[in-house]
C-alpha cells in the first residue's frame, strides 16, 4: 500500500505517490534555488515544469511513480548537467545560505509568528512566546505587534522557504529532509484537532473577508475620490472663471482694476488654475482608476501632465510675482488713497448731529469751518451739510469703489466752531472736544462714546444703548443727567447731579455736588473713590 | 598508461564541449526552419545527438530571447495546456546568416584537416 497525494503540476492535476513526490520536490526546489538569482527564473521554472507535465501526460492518467518520476527527471537532466550550456551569471548562485523571516506553519500555535522570530534568532520558541505574553500587559502592544508581523511575513510554505527560515544551506539532502517531516507533519494534521487548525481558520477566514471587503472598500473610496475631486475641480474652475471675467475690484481699489484685464491677468489667472487644478485631475483619475479597477493613469499621462503641472508652476510664479508688484505700486500711489487734509468753510450752526460711525473732534476757534484728514476716497464718503442751525456729519448714499487690501489710516474730522450748544451722537459714533462753554446738551445713543475737557456751567447728558460719557476733566457746576441701557457716565460736579439712571447704568462722579439720582433696575451713582481709577 | 576508463572519460569530455559548441547554433537552425515548441526543438537536438538532458535547453532559449535573437507566442495546444512557439527575429535571423557563413568557413578548413591524415 502507498499513500498518494495530488499535485497541480502546469495547470494539470496528477496523483502522485508518496516517495515520488519527495523526489520531484526536491529536485524541482533544486532547480528553484538554482535559478534564483536568474532574471528569468520565473519563466524557465514554469518552462520547466510545463514540460514535466507533458511527460506526466504521456503517462494517461497513470498514477506518477517514483519510476516515472526518475526517468523524467533524468530525461530533463540534473543541475550539474544543465551547467552545460547555461549562461555564466547563474553559476555563483549554487551555495547561497540565507537567512530570512518566516512564520513556521510547521510549530505554530497561532500563526507561527513566535517562532519565526525564534528561527530567526535562533532562540527556543517559547522564550519569544512567553515574551509575547507579557508584553500583552502593556496596552496589547504585543497582540497588536503580532497582527503586523502576521501581515507582512510570509508563511514558510515550500521546502527552501523552510530551510531559510531555518538558515540553512539549501542542499538536496537538507531538502528530502525537510519534505519528508512536511509529509510526516500532514498526518498528524489530519488526526489531530489541535489549536493549530483554530489558528488556520483563522487566517483562511481573514483571507476570505479580506478577499471580499477590499473590492467594496476600493469602490467605496473611489467613489469618494472621484466625487471630492470632481467638486474641488468645479468649484476651482467657476473661481477661476469669476477671477477671468468678474475681476473682484473691491479688494484692489480702482486704480489697480486697471491691471485685472488683459493679457498678463489672463495669464496670471491660467497658470494658478493649471497649478492647482492638475494636481485635482491627477486625483480624479485616481478615485475612476479605483472605480473601474483597472488604471487610467499611465506613463504617458502622467507624464503629460506632469510637464504641463511644472510649466503652469513656473508661470504661474513668475507672472504672479511681477503682477503683484505691480497692483502693490497702483495702490500705495492710488490718488484716491494718498492722504490729504481738506479744510472747508462752513456757515454758522448752533448744534452737532454726527451718525454713521463718524469720528469728529471738536475745537473751539473763530470761524465754522470743518477739517478733513484722509484719503480723497474716505473724504468723498462723508456728507456734511448746514440747515436750521445744525451740522449734519453723515455717510454718503452713492456707494464708492472699495479697496478691501489698500493701506488705508482712519479718517479724522475736525470740527472748529465759536461755540456750541448741543452736540448728538448715534451709530457708534465717537467725539472728543475741548472746549468751556456755558451751557452744553449731549445726546450720545447706539453705543456711542465722547471724552470731554474743559468747563461748562450746566450740562445736559442723555445716554442711551450701552454709550460711553468720559467727563474726568470736564468740569461742571450742574450737571442733569439721563441714562440707560448699560451705559456709563464719568463727571466732574461741584455742586449739583440730579437724574435718573436705568437698567444696568453707573454714573460715577468726583467733586461734592448734592446728588440726586433716581436709580432703577440695578444701577448705581457713586463718588469716585481714591483707588478707583476710572478707565476708559 | 592511459586506461580504456580514462580515454573513455576525456572523449565524452571533448564531445559534450563540442555540443555545447553547436547548441545554440542548431537551437537557431531548427527554429529557423519553422516555428517550433520546446518538444519539437528537443525532438531534433536528441535525434542529431546534441542534447543529452532536456533541462539544458530553458535557460539557453531563456538568455536567447533576452540577447533579442528569439521571440515567441502561445498557441494552443489540442492537448494539455497552451504552448510556446518559438521563432527568430529579424536580429536573431541576421545573427543565424553569419553563424552560418563561419560554420561553412569552418567545416571546410577542419575537413581539409581531416583529409591530410
Amino acid at each position: 500500500m502507498k499513500k498518494t497525494t495530488t499535485i497541480s503540476l502546469a495547470r494539470t492535476l496528477f496523483h502522485i505517490e508518496e516517495d515520488a513526490y519527495t523526489t520531484l520536490d526536491t529536485y524541482l526546489t533544486a532547480i528553484k534555488t538554482h535559478f534564483a538569482h536568474h532574471e528569468d527564473k520565473e519563466e524557465i521554472l514554469s518552462d520547466i515544469e510545463g514540460r514535466i507535465a507533458e511527460h506526466f501526460s504521456e503517462e494517461k492518467g497513470k498514477i506518477i511513480t517514483l519510476a516515472i518520476v526518475e526517468s523524467v527527471t533524468s530525461a530533463m537532466g540534473t543541475i550539474g548537467q544543465f551547467d552545460g550550456s547555461t549562461s555564466e551569471t547563474v553559476e555563483t548562485s549554487h551555495t547561497v545560505v540565507s537567512k530570512r523571516m518566516y512564520r513556521d506553519p510547521e510549530t505554530r500555535i497561532i500563526a507561527g509568528v513566535a517562532s519565526g522570530i525564534a528561527w530567526y534568532l535562533g532562540v527556543d520558541r517559547t522564550i519569544i512566546r512567553v515574551l509575547f505574553v507579557i508584553s500583552l500587559f502593556f496596552g496589547g502592544l504585543g497582540a497588536v505587534v503580532y497582527i503586523v508581523l502576521w501581515l507582512v511575513t510570509p508563511s514558510a510554505q515550500t521546502s527552501a522557504q523552510q530551510l531559510e527560515m531555518r538558515g540553512e544551506a539549501v542542499t538536496l539532502k537538507a531538502m528530502s529532509e525537510v519534505v519528508k517531516d512536511r509529509f510526516k507533519e500532514l498526518d498528524h494534521e489530519r488526526i489531530s484537532t489541535s489549536a493549530k487548525s483554530f489558528g488556520s481558520a483563522i487566517e483562511r477566514g481573514a483571507q476570505h473577508a479580506a478577499s471580499a471587503i477590499v473590492p467594496v472598500l476600493k469602490a467605496v473610496l473611489g467613489f469618494f475620490v472621484t466625487f471630492g475631486a470632481l467638486m474641488a475641480a468645479a468649484t476651482i474652475s467657476v473661481f477661476a472663471g469669476l477671477a477671468l471675467f468678474k475681476f473682484p475690484q473691491k479688494f484692489f481699489g480702482p486704480e489697480a482694476a486697471s491691471l485685472l484685464h488683459g493679457f498678463e491677468y489672463t495669464i496670471v489667472v491660467l497658470a494658478l488654475y493649471f497649478s492647482i487644478v492638475i494636481p485635482v485631475i491627477v486625483v480624479l483619475l485616481w478615485g475612476v482608476s479605483l472605480l473601474r479597477k483597472k488604471s487610467v493613469l499611465n506613463k504617458i499621462n502622467v507624464l503629460a501632465f506632469a510637464s504641463v503641472w511644472f510649466i503652469a508652476i513656473v508661470a504661474a510664479g513668475i507672472t504672479t510675482s511681477r503682477l503683484a508688484y505691480k497692483i502693490d505700486d497702483k495702490m500705495m500711489n492710488d490718488p484716491s488713497v494718498i492722504r490729504q487734509t481738506v479744510t472747508t468753510p462752513l456757515e454758522s450752526f448752533d448744534s452737532i448731529v454726527v451718525s454713521d460711525s463718524n469720528d469728529i473732534e471738536v475745537v473751539r476757534g473763530d470761524v465754522y469751518s470743518i477739517k478733513f484728514t484722509g484719503s480723497k476716497r474716505d473724504i468723498d464718503m462723508v456728507n456734511v451739510t448746514v440747515a436750521d442751525g445744525a451740522l449734519t456729519i453723515s455717510e454718503n448714499d452713492t456707494p464708492q469703489a472699495e479697496c478691501l487690501f489698500c493701506n488705508r489710516q482712519r479718517l479724522s474730522i475736525v470740527v472748529t466752531v465759536p461755540t456750541v450748544s448741543r452736540i448728538t451722537l448715534g451709530d457708534s459714533s465717537s467725539l472728543k472736544a475741548d472746549f468751556n462753554l456755558a451751557d452744553l446738551t449731549v445726546l450720545l445713543e447706539d453705543s456711542s462714546r465722547a471724552v470731554l475737557s474743559g468747563s461748562a456751567n450746566t450740562l445736559n447728558l442723555t445716554l442711551k444703548d450701552s454709550s460711553h460719557f468720559n467727563g474726568g476733566d470736564y468740569k461742571v457746576a450742574y450737571a442733569t443727567v439721563d441714562i440707560e441701557d448699560s451705559s456709563d457716565a464719568l463727571l466732574d460736579v461741584s455742586v449739583r447731579l440730579i437724574g435718573e439712571a436705568h437698567d444696568s447704568s453707573s454714573i460715577t462722579y468726583t467733586g461734592e455736588p448734592k446728588v440726586d439720582v433716581k436709580t432703577v433696575n440695578s444701577s448705581r451713582v457713586e463718588k469716585e473713590t481714591a483707588e478707583e481709577t476710572y478707565s476708559n | 598508461m592511459v586506461t580504456m576508463e580514462k580515454e573513455k572519460e576525456d572523449v565524452a569530455l571533448a564531445h559534450a564541449q563540442m555540443r555545447k559548441g553547436m547548441l545554440e547554433f542548431c537551437t537557431l537552425l531548427i527554429i529557423e526552419k519553422d516555428t517550433a515548441y520546446v518538444s519539437d526543438i528537443l525532438k531534433e537536438l536528441k535525434v542529431a545527438d546534441l542534447i543529452v538532458v532536456e533541462g539544458t535547453l530553458y535557460p539557453l532559449l531563456s538568455r536567447l530571447k533576452t540577447e533579442g535573437l528569439l521571440e515567441y507566442s502561445w498557441q494552443e495546444s489540442p492537448s494539455g495546456p497552451p504552448r510556446k512557439y518559438y521563432s527568430l527575429t529579424d536580429h536573431g535571423k541576421k545573427q543565424l546568416a553569419q553563424l552560418k557563413t563561419i560554420w561553412k568557413t569552418l567545416t571546410t578548413s577542419i575537413n581539409s584537416l581531416i583529409k591530410k591524415d
